[in-house]
């Protein structure tokens, strides 16, 4: 159960991330830290959310039932 | 590098693959599958990334900066959505034996052969040129390699992507059609898939790291001087030329795309060994995309920066930078990379299609055709597999012939969005059929047919005139000159770029018909079957596992069976008293025998009526699908019905419940005020009669002033006497109370009756004196004591004394009193000389308020509690009470007292 409402939470927070208003921060041709700033941004996101999948992935590894 | 060369780079490739593939299939015929692990099954999930991905994403970077990256946060947002959909999903396909979209669409829509054909046949049309594609990208990068200039002598032997096509049907048919079993699960293949994974993976992160720190001083140089380019820097922060709204369009067409691509089908759900690791595999998966995309812009920004502007194809940087930096061993690493990305994407989308046109198209039709008889052949698996065969030749022979006629055209080039586009169109009819129960197949067809048709509107006609075969007039006037209709602003919608534009308008067409006619029509008897099960997957899920597997009855469908109408508990606990009642073990019990099955069918005919429950373990016990979707249909009719009666009852039961709750204690206020009236009318009467007797003796004092000493202390010493006897009556009348309510303390010790009557004639000879009535007292001396309480016995004796006083003529009256001895205990009579009592009341006599004075005199005499006072108390020392009234004697009223010694009842 719990799950499945942190994988909805983390939908909309990746949803925020990649969505074109949060990129558009990013949209000029600046470099921070030697990369461009929107490439270091859309990665650094990128791999939030991938790292909180697998966070949720490990935490409900007990869990089975429905969502 | 010789093209000789780069044959034999690519044969021997080939070769490992199809190694590594036998021995994924050697291992899982050995029982050791090599593909049960969370990682391989993500790994197989990358053939996701196809030749479009590992050359294509280069040159899109370097026409429109970032933007390739939405096509890869699309499926890491869609792996968060794994838990939701694709989890339920698996559920389904694997408890209704699915092997490809198609039949999953079919089989929602209650098994229509129509909507599955019309799903297979979309995805060939839209699939193949996606195939073609991946065989001219090999070819390119051949092309790439070795610019043998006219290299390719004779029309098809010097064909690459001939050869490269001919080998992936070989693989195919080896490996994609090994055996014909219900779950169409190939693990050799699914291992080739995953090592193919690693390998364009290992490849792209070589050519990277190789441009990056090679060719450049890390990727910080190739930033520092894009950004001095003024021709480059613009691509640094740039997000594609689509605007917001086409970054969304890629963000949601590669999330449909990653869901629902019949490839992925087939890798996700089909090939999917084990539920769990797919929570593993919605972060790995994501993971490898974020790893195989990292060198892209770098890349790119270097084959912007190294290459003449313009000399090479954005789409072929991964290989030419190699190249023009001399390192062929680096360009052939590359190629080997997109040969492993194109290979897999051909192997896998193939065999998903094949299965699609066997199942879906081919099957179906045949099953039908009366003349082959097939539906009466017992074995098919031959012809099933020879079916499958021809399929994967017949794809891959399209997917050449495309390359082959239409290899440079622009409808090519750009198929692989437009693949997605279309596969979109299967979102609202898949997700819609696995959430919502009302859709129908009408509503499927309607927008799955509105969705393609205006698909190919604005995207395959637009590209048919981009690559000239249509008048490119139909794009910039519309068809006829009709501008409302030009296929990249219908209507004048101003919807930015032609992707967003089709996107959104075929979702208006597929949505708008699925819904409308959804809500249209009804869902026939299968159809609403089929619903139940696919939107109900999880809560489900026991006996949809019970069913299909097994071709007898297993226990554990019969408990799942009952359980649905019964409740899993009392299913499981009937089963196991039965099973226990029997001498068996319950929880070794597999296949139910016939004792079980009938033991069942009694306890669904409980719930469901007789005839419900044979039909629906009849379907149980034959574990197959024939008629089951009727049985279901009429059970779950029954089970609404039952469990709509079943509310009632409980809402009219609480009624119930409630109503007689409110009676019970309207009842018990009822007997309260009464218990109230009583005591009052109770208090009000006992008290009067010592009140009465002090006052007689009061007023003869005082009206005869000349009585002698002696009897003026006899008669101030009663007033004294009844005195204390109202005091301690006022005691008694509280305690009566408490015996009322059980809570009186009974002062029982053996009594000398004799004195207590004594007692009483001296306390009542004042009203006697008084009403002139003679009071003769006969008590015989010497009885044996009586266990009593003293007090409530003289409260007997002058209830009675003055009860007869009260009912004797005035002046004649003659009251006789005799306490005598007998054989069952002492006898008190009372005996007067008055009118008597009617025979009809003596019954009634010792009962509360029933006064008979009116008879008597004319009026209420008495409260009418005296009498029931001393029945009260005679009852509780356990003796007995009566009134006799024979005519023209008077009544005589008799209490008889066990002896001290002979009490054995127990006071109530």
């Amino acid at each position: 159960m719990r799950r499945g409402e942190r994988l909805a939470g983390l939908l909309l927070l990746a949803a925020f991330l990649f969505s074109p208003v949060a990129i558009g921060f990013f949209q000029k041709p600046a470099l921070v830290l030697g990369a461009p700033a929107l490439l270091l941004y859309v990665f650094c996101a990128w791999g939030v959310v991938v790292a909180l999948l697998a966070l949720a992935a490990r935490g409900g590894r007990d869990e089975d039932g429905p969502p | 590098m010789s093209r000789w060369a780069i044959a034999a780079v690519a044969l021997g490739y080939l070769c490992l693959l199809f190694a590594v593939a036998r021995w994924g299939d050697r291992r899982a015929d050995a029982g050791r599958s090599v593909i049960s692990s969370p990682a391989i099954y993500a790994l197989s999930m990358a053939v996701y990334c196809t030749a479009w991905t590992f050359y294509g994403s280069v040159g899109r970077a370097a026409a429109g900066g970032i933007d390739f990256v939405a096509i890869y946060l699309g499926p890491t947002l869609a792996g968060v959505l794994w838990w939701h959909v694709t989890r339920k999903m698996l559920r389904i396909s694997k408890a209704n034996r699915i092997t490809s979209i198609a039949d999953f669409v079919a089989a929602r829509y209650g098994k229509s052969p129509l909507l599955g054909g019309l799903v297979a046949v979309v995805a060939l049309v839209v699939i193949t040129p996606y195939i073609a594609l991946q065989l001219k990208a090999v070819s390119a990068s051949v092309d790439a390699l070795a610019p043998a200039g006219s290299a390719r002598d004779g029309w098809i032997l010097g064909d690459t992507a001939f050869y490269v096509a001919a080998l992936m049907a070989a693989f195919a048919i080896l490996y994609g059609t090994r055996h014909i079993d219900a779950t169409e699960r190939h693990e050799g293949m699914v291992a080739a898939i995953a090592f193919e994974s690693i390998v364009k993976l290992v490849a792209f992160l070589a050519v990277g790291l190789y441009v990056a720190f090679a060719m450049f001083d890390g990727p910080g140089e190739i930033f520092a001087r894009a950004a001095a380019d003024p021709a480059i820097a613009p691509l640094l922060g740039s997000a594609g030329a689509g605007g917001p709204a086409g970054w969304v369009t890629l963000v949601l067409l590669s999330m449909a795309a990653i869901l629902f691509l019949p490839r992925q089908f087939q890798v996700a759900i089909v090939e999917n060994v084990d539920e769990r690791h797919l929570a593993h595999a919605s972060w790995m998966f994501p993971l490898y995309l974020l790893l195989i995309n990292l060198f892209v812009l770098p890349i790119a920004l270097a084959g912007l920066l190294v290459l003449p502007a313009g000399s090479v194809d954005g789409d072929l940087f991964v290989l030419a930078l190699p190249l023009s930096a001399g390192a062929t061993h680096v360009a052939l690493v590359a190629f080997v990379g997109g040969l492993a990305a194109a290979t897999g994407m051909v192997i896998v989308e193939t065999i998903a299609l094949a299965t699609m046109l066997c199942n879906d198209l081919v099957m179906p039709i045949l099953l039908r055709s009366r003349r082959l008889g097939l539906a009466a052949r017992a074995d098919l698996t031959g012809l099933l597999a020879g079916i499958r065969r021809g399929s994967i030749v017949l794809v891959l022979t399209l997917g050449y012939l495309y390359f082959e006629l239409i290899g440079g055209s622009y409808a090519l080039v750009s198929i692989g969005l437009l693949s997605f586009a279309a596969v979109a169109q299967f979102a609202p009819t898949i997700i819609g059929g696995m959430y919502w129960r009302g859709a129908t197949r009408l509503g499927a067809l309607g927008g799955l047919a509105g969705g393609f048709a205006v698909w190919a509107y604005t995207l395959l006609l637009p590209a048919f005139a981009r690559s000239g075969w249509i008048d490119a007039a139909f794009i910039s006037e519309g068809p006829l000159g009709i501008a409302a209709l030009r296929p990249y602003a219908l209507f004048g919608a101003p919807l930015g770029d032609p992707l967003t534009h089709a996107l959104f308008w075929t979702m208006v067409a597929n949505v708008g018909l699925f819904v409308g006619l959804s809500l249209a029509t009804r869902p026939g008897a299968t159809e609403r079957v089929q619903a139940t099960r696919f939107v109900e997957a999880f809560s489900h899920e026991e006996a949809e596992r019970a069913h299909g597997w097994g071709v007898k009855a297993r226990v554990a469908d019969l408990v799942a069976l009952a359980g649905r109408f019964v409740g899993p508990e009392r299913a499981r606990q009937a089963f196991d008293g039965h099973a226990r009642a029997r001498g068996l073990d319950p929880a070794r019990l597999e296949r139910a025998d016939a004792g079980i099955v009938r033991f069942a069918e009694r306890l669904l005919a409980g719930a469901i009526g007789a005839a419900s429950a044979r039909v629906m373990l009849a379907t149980a016990v034959k574990g197959e699908d024939v008629g089951l979707d009727e049985v279901m249909a009429v059970l779950d009719e029954a089970t609404a019905v039952i469990e709509y009666s079943r509310q009632l009852e409980q809402k009219s039961s609480a009624l119930e419940a409630a109503s007689a709750e409110l009676r019970a204690a309207n009842l018990r206020l009822q007997e309260l005020d009464r218990l109230k009236d009583e005591f009052l009318t109770t208090v009000t009467h006992e008290l009067r009669t010592p009140l009465t007797s002090i006052r007689s003796f009061s007023e003869i004092l005082r009206d005869n002033p000349g009585l002698q000493a002696g009897e003026r202390g006899a008669f101030l010493d009663i007033v004294i006497a009844e005195s204390e006897r109202l005091t301690r009556l006022i005691n008694q009348v509280l305690d009566l109370a408490k015996i009322e309510a059980g809570r009186y303390e009974w002062q029982i010790a053996p009594t000398d009756a004799g004195e207590a009557v004594s007692a009483a004639i001296a306390a009542t000879s004042g009203i006697f004196a008084e009403r002139g009535v003679a009071l003769e007292a006969g008590i015989e001396p010497g009885l044996p004591p009586v266990l009593a309480d003293r007090d409530q016995l003289v409260q007997v004796a002058v209830n009675l004394l003055s009860n007869a006083v009260k009912f004797s003529p005035a002046g004649t009256g003659r009251v006789a009193v005799s306490l005598r001895g007998g054989a069952g205990g002492i006898r008190l009579v009372v005996q007067d000389n008055g009118p008597g009592i009617a025979a009809e009341h003596l019954p009634l006599l010792f009962d509360k308020f029933s006064q008979f004075g009116d008879q008597r005199s004319g009026k209420p005499a008495g409260s009418g509690l005296g009498l029931a006072i001393c029945r009260r108390i005679v009852e509780h020392l356990g003796g007995d009470i009566f009134a006799e009234s024979p005519p023209g004697e008077g009544a005589r009223f008799s209490v008889v007292l066990p002896y001290a010694g002979e009490v054995t009842r127990t006071p109530p």
